[in-house]
């Protein structure tokens, strides 16, 4: 079947197997990578999109259940353009690393929940950093001014095994204190 | 923010806090992983696993799935049997041959690959392996490790020799003999005594396993990758079951989304994916589904131990004896060696003077037990800790006190324990004093407050993997950059960054001008792997050691030039310059444009070309001995934890209110990652002690294989944390001062928690994890008989075994070296 | 999953013929929270969904006459947000109960799409809006080839999964009742973690006069139990009694030893889950009193 979808602003059309995952749209219609697939059963919040404006767990929806509508993925955070590495074969993990200025972003183009995960050491490997992002940011349009019992709360359906949270939670709060200005 | 900067005034970058430099690509998400990688013509494999924990195989019928559109190849373990030989024994000495691709003849445990299926699509090849036909006859399965260990229990891996191992006790070998253990325990004023059990926590690693294999017919080279934790050993591991020449595979891993222990190892799927690209000549990739990982990737295994301590009336410990079975599934993974390790290090930070332990590393029908942060540690920690309460409790002595008294002291190191461990350095007894301070124990209604302390090894020469080295390649760029290739394999925990300090540190330049490379077996040096609380280390020590020699290149080159003596000059602000003297001497990259365009200008006998080194750090370790004692780490991180927790008596939950962990790991490179290490690994340790652990059904069938029912713990479910006490004393064996950090922080916790539910319950709870409905019940017992109990001896529908083991006699097995 | 057709009617004619087509092939989807999770494991896989999404007159929320219509396509989002009865009497005790209910069900990111609808037709024992419309004594209103048919709560929900849907037709509203008057509402649950599902949960109804006695009252119990139970006895037990004087404790002992827990999980026993239900009840006691 065919499904549109707008994806951070642009519109991205495909014909697709009924079966198609959100999940799955994003990441092999669009090409983005960033939202990740850690269970494919809405337990662990790597896969988390905003689906109008509103988080889901996107390896728990149909692409036809978005068709029309606009999705964010953690690409269309910052504000400068962020590429994708092409050639992972040559390159190690760590390798991976490009100054932000080779990206089209510098600091300033990040996200403030961006920037403060960063500042505050709130991702390891990463894996769940993007289900974290959208989420929070979902949260911090709610709830400008949370208490760190809130900001745990609002993660309660997303894991994280590398931190134990406290990072994540610390930078939540940073970014909120910054995005209130 | 530029970082070099900051060399001009002369400021070390060891021990500050740089956000990492992976962060960028995590974070706008284009970092990738291996589900990531999109090459063309990509085909997708899917594993038919074993619904049966025992079962024989009798016959397997592919045909049905090879008709099914879309299909490319589907095979099993008859197809390979003559191209692919069983694999093991690299890492681990029992000779093994129990690591096959697929199961033949007989599955052993449930998930346990069967047959494969290739496909154009995911969903090809999900019907692909549906409609694959296997015959098969279930067996009784043996899902308790001391069932298994009954004479009359039928032998799981009936078809391969261990050496040391008898019936499934495939490894029966494992003894401690430190002094005279029954003489010191008859003697002692007081012996505590109890039954302790762990549960299989998984590492739950958020990215599952995956791996994507690409054989190029023409040259015959195998581009292999993977969310490993080791590349090289994989690279080996693969290579050798393949009968491929080590030149012709490559391992990389690209961005991999934690591990803790769970990816270091070569799989069957690994094995099966390469298979599968080598046959179809095209790209395959395999990604685990989260059931798959909870029933075939390695957890923590369960621990059975019979344990007791002998204390003196003044607290002293005098003696401690074990009868340790770890059920490690149906094929031994790393089992016998977490039992080793976790067993001996776990004695510490005591020098007891009498041990003796009896170790058993078990087959059963059940998922392969592998390492999981802490590598046994944390197991042995959760039994020996609660004794010296119960000792201390009987004796009327307060646990700080007791521990104080028995804890090895800084000032007596460096010291060599009973079991021979030389303890370089520690601020352990500072630790413990600092994490008593600052936890509140005043007296509340259903509060209780508990304490542990443990030692951590900083990586280990395994008792069968005789190496424990890292590697680092350095080469210096004519622009002045610095290209690092390092042998470990990172996931998560900012080696490049760490590393990159450590380089940058040592050449004098700004860390933005070191770019670290890992994970590619191609391009970096061997190193064994990421995991063992290594990375600041054992890798950092390599760095260190190859930066050193860079360095004295850059200085021999820049002394010829400038007409001076090499010790007049030093390394600061991309330069070589005079001691103390800013803006004097050369720039690096000036000195690296000499050595590549302007070799007649070189000094004699200077090697022309790249400026660059490399180095291997080995640890100054020893083997373990046969009566179980030798020194297996160079040094030894230390924490003392205390916790507040309360009980709610309704519902039997408790809670932590208040969680305070003091740290000894020497010299930090950087505190942001360090402190991030210690919160992420008391996250596995709380784990234990909160829920998580994967069930087998008494058919040996996973009762919680997802995320559903495996209750691994939000923010919303873990206390908040304070930022770590840390009080280093440095290591005097690695020359930096560092010491290991991601697992200290694992080992004490779920002590620290049973003993503080003790005091807040009067209940000795003696098996993990402790779920409400284990402490209602515990409460209820305890009040009906008024009195306090042990959980789960003490209760009326006890079905353990209440025979008190027997020491086991020194026999001569372990006499084989 | 398996492939399927997905179809997307405009209208709820449409979708019934589209349902009634191959009944027994035919799935609707809502919001797809425990669909998705079902087709993706293979426990089911129907040749066709049908979507209700699109379907305007099952997404209203419409009130009057002392009832609330809700459409069974209402998100838990909409309702937890304060959107979904933002029309309707703002003040009303029932929709303020129901709310608190539904914002604290599983995550944001599952309440985003789950409808009340939905998760009434999945009718899982450890489901909140089952127990919460049971204690509400909703309406079921289904629709079907000839025509439509109201079923109260105790007669919809039939077991694990089980309602009195049969296949082909559609639940197509919720009727609440929204009494004048002095009626509360309790609702409280326990999991094992912050967005587990409830191992045993307690609603609870009350109506006081004017001495705030009470005079009317529903308790209802989930999660332990194959489908909400009313626990008669009880109730029995608190007509009469003053609002402000009843002892939880009591109240309490006598649900544990009224409730015979069904259920229990691969981990958590019957006897847990009955052991839960004192303290559950004293909560729900607790929330009706204060919160109204
Ligand atoms: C991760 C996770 C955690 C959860 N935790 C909780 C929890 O803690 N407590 C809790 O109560 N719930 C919980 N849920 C369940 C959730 O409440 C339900 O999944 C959800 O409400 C179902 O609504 P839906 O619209 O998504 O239903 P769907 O999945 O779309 O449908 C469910 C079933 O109902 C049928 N159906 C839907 N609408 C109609 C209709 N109008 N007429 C006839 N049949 C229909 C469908 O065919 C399907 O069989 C959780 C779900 C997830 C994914
Ligand atoms: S992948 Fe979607 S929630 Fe885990
Ligand atoms: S950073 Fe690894 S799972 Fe969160």
């Amino acid at each position: 079947m065919k499904v549109e979808i707008t994806i951070n602003g642009r519109p991205v059309a495909g014909e697709v197997d009924e079966r198609t995952l959100l999940l799955e749209f994003v990441r092999d219609v669009a090409g983005l990578t960033g939202a990740r697939n850690g269970c494919l059963e809405a337990r662990c919040g790597c896969c988390s999109v905003l689906l109008d404006g509103q988080v889901v767990k996107s390896c728990n929806v149909l692409a036809a259940q978005a068709d029309g509508r606009e999705v964010e993925t953690v690409e269309g955070l910052a504000t400068g353009d962020t590429t994708t590495i092409e050639d992972p074969t040559t390159e190690g993990s760590v390798g991976t690393y490009v100054p932000l200025s080779a990206r089209g972003v510098d600091e300033g183009s990040l996200h403030p929940l961006q920037q403060a995960f960063h500042e505050r050491g709130a991702l390891q490997c990463g894996y769940c950093t993007a289900g974290m992002l959208l989420t929070l940011k979902e949260f911090l349009a709610r709830v400008p001014d949370p208490t760190e019992a809130e900001v745990r709360e609002a993660l309660r359906g997303n894991l994280c095994r590398c931190t134990g949270y406290q990072s994540i939670v610390d930078a939540a709060l940073l970014a909120a204190e910054r995005m209130r200005g | 923010m530029s970082v070099a900067a900051d060399r001009a005034t002369g400021e070390s970058l060891i021990g500050r806090s740089l956000p990492r430099r992976e962060d960028l690509a995590l974070l706008t998400g284009t970092a990738v992983f291996v589900d990531d990688m999109r090459p063309a013509g990509l085909l997708h494999a899917r594993i038919l696993r074993s619904p049966h924990a025992h079962a024989r195989i009798r016959r397997i019928d592919l045909e049905p799935a090879r008709r099914l559109p879309g299909v490319v190849d589907v095979f099993c373990g008859a197809d390979v049997e003559r191209s692919v030989e069983p694999w093991g024994d690299l890492t681990q000495d029992i000779l093994t041959g129990d690591r096959i691709a697929f199961a033949r003849d007989k599955a052993v445990y449930q998930g346990q690959e069967v047959a494969v299926a290739v496909a154009e699509t995911k969903w090809q090849a999900e019907d692909a392996i549906e409609a694959i036909e296997v015959d098969y006859e279930p067996l009784e399965p043996l899902v308790d490790p001391e069932q298994a260990m009954q004479p009359d229990a039928p032998v799981i891996q009936d078809g391969v020799d261990y050496e040391g191992g008898v019936g499934n006790a495939y490894d029966a070998s494992y003894r401690i003999r430190v002094g005279d253990f029954e003489f010191a325990r008859d003697e002692a004023d007081v012996v505590v005594r109890a039954r302790f059990t762990t549960g299989c926590s998984g590492a739950a690693a958020l990215e599952p396993h995956a791996c994507l294999a690409d054989y190029n017919p023409s040259s015959g080279k195998l581009t292999f990758h993977s969310a490993t934790q080791m590349v090289h050993p994989l690279r080996d591991g693969l290579s050798k079951a393949l009968h491929l020449p080590r030149t012709q595979v490559r391992v990389v891993a690209p961005f991999v989304g934690g591990g803790f222990g769970s990816k270091g190892d070569v799989f069957p799927w690994e094995v099966i994916t390469a298979v599968a690209s080598i046959r179809t000549g095209r790209p395959v990739r395999c990604v685990l589904s989260r059931r798959e990982v909870f029933e075939t990737v390695p957890g923590r295994g369960r621990q059975v131990r019979y344990a007791e301590l002998a204390m003196r009336a003044d607290g002293t410990i005098t003696a401690y004896g074990e009868r340790v079975i770890f059920a490690c599934g149906g094929v031994s993974a790393w089992g016998n060696q977490i039992l080793r390790i976790g067993t001996q290090i776990g004695m510490l930070p005591y020098a007891i003077p009498n041990i003796h332990v009896d170790g058993f590393a078990v087959h059963t029908n059940t998922g392969p037990a592998g390492p999981v942060r802490g590598f046994g540690v944390p197991e042995a920690i959760f039994a020996k800790e609660q004794l010296v309460d119960m000792a201390a409790t009987e004796l009327g002595l307060d646990p700080v006190e007791v521990r104080l008294r028995n804890v090895l002291h800084g000032d007596d190191c460096p010291t060599v324990t009973p079991l021979g461990q030389r303890v370089d350095s520690t601020s352990i007894d500072r630790c413990l004093e600092r994490a008593a301070e600052a936890i509140d124990r005043s007296e509340a209604e259903d509060v209780g407050v508990g304490f542990a302390v443990c030692m951590k090894y900083t990586s280990a020469r395994h008792p069968s993997l005789d190496s424990d080295l890292a590697s680092v390649r350095i080469v210096l760029e004519t622009d002045g950059t610095v290209s690092v290739f390092s042998g470990d394999s990172p996931h998560g925990q900012g080696h490049g960054t760490t590393v990159a300090q450590v380089v940058a540190d040592a050449l004098g330049v700004g860390v933005e001008k070191v770019r670290v490379t890992s994970s590619d077996t191609e391009t970096c040096p061997f190193s064994l792997g990421t995991w063992g609380s290594r990375g600041g280390a054992i890798l950092g020590t390599a760095a260190r050691m190859a930066a050193e020699r860079v360095r004295a290149k850059l200085i021999e080159l820049a002394a010829h030039i400038l007409e001076t003596a090499p010790e007049e000059l030093e390394v600061a602000e991309d330069r070589v310059r005079f001691v103390g003297m800013p803006g004097t001497g050369l720039f690096i990259q000036n000195l690296v444009l000499l050595a590549a365009y302007a070799t007649h200008q070189l000094p004699e006998g200077f090697e022309p070309g790249p400026i660059q080194a490399q180095a291997t750090y080995d640890t100054p370790t020893e083997r373990e001995r046969s009566d179980g004692t030798g020194n297996l780490s160079p040094t030894y991180s230390a924490a003392a934890h205390a916790a507040r927790v309360e009980v709610d008596r309704e519902t039997g939950r408790w809670r932590v209110l208040d969680y305070v962990m003091a740290h000894d790991t020497g010299v930090i490179i950087n505190p942001l990652i360090v402190e991030g290490q210690h919160q992420g690994a008391f996250l596995h340790g709380y784990a234990m002690v909160f829920g998580e652990e994967v069930r087998w059904g008494e058919d040996g069938a996973v009762a919680n294989a997802g995320f559903k029912e495996y209750f691994a713990p939000s923010a919303a479910d873990l206390p908040s944390l304070h930022p770590t006490i840390e009080v280093p004393a440095p290591s005097t064996v690695i020359p930096g001062g560092q010491k290991g950090a991601g697992e200290s922080a694992t080992a004490p916790v779920a002590a620290t928690i049973a003993n503080a539910l003790q005091a807040a319950t009067g209940v000795r709870f003696c098996s993990l994890p402790i779920m409400p409905d284990d402490v209602k019940r515990a409460l209820v017992e305890s009040e009906r008989r008024g009195a306090p109990i042990v959980y789960p001896r003490d209760m009326p529908d006890y079905d353990g075994p209440t025979e008190w083991p027997e020491p086991e006699e020194f026999d001569d097995l372990e006499l084989i070296d | 999953m398996r492939p399927f057709e997905y179809l997307t009617p405009a209208g709820l004619e449409e979708a019934l013929e589209a349902v009634a087509e191959r009944p027994e092939e035919t799935a609707p989807i809502a919001g797809g929270q425990s669909l998705l999770l079902e087709l993706k494991s293979r426990e089911r896989a129907p040749a066709r969904l049908v979507s209700l999404a699109g379907v305007e007159a099952l997404g209203a929320v419409s009130g009057g006459h002392g009832e609330i219509r809700v459409g069974p396509t209402v998100t838990y989002r909409a309702i937890a947000d304060g959107e979904a009865f933002a029309a309707i009497a703002s003040r009303s005790a029932v929709t303020g109960f129901l709310t608190r209910v539904i914002a604290n069900i599983a995550d944001r990111a599952v309440r985003t799409m789950a409808t009340v609808g939905g998760a009434a037709c999945q009718a899982e024992p450890a489901f909140d809006i089952p127990v919460a419309l049971t204690v509400v004594d909703a309406g079921f209103e289904v629709a079907g080839a000839s025509g439509t048919r109201r079923v109260a709560a105790h007669e919809f929900f039939r077991g694990v999964k089980q309602t009195a849907l049969e296949q082909g037709e559609l639940l197509s509203a919720i009727v609440v009742p929204d009494p004048a008057g002095s009626w509360r509402w309790g609702f409280a649950k326990q999991g094992m973690r912050a967005h587990d599902a409830a191992l045993s949960s307690v609603a609870l109804a009350v109506r006081v006069d004017g001495e705030s006695r009470v005079e009317c009252c529903r308790i209802v119990v989930g999660g332990a139990v194959k489908r909400p139970s009313r626990a008669y006895g009880c109730e029995t037990w608190l007509i009469g009694r003053p609002i402000g004087e009843v002892e939880a404790e009591k109240l309490g002992e006598r649900l544990a030893a009224e409730v015979v827990p069904e259920l229990g999980g691969a981990r958590f026993g019957r006897e847990y889950r009955r052991s839960l239900l004192p303290a559950l009840v004293r909560r729900a006691l607790e929330e009706a009193r204060d919160e109204g």
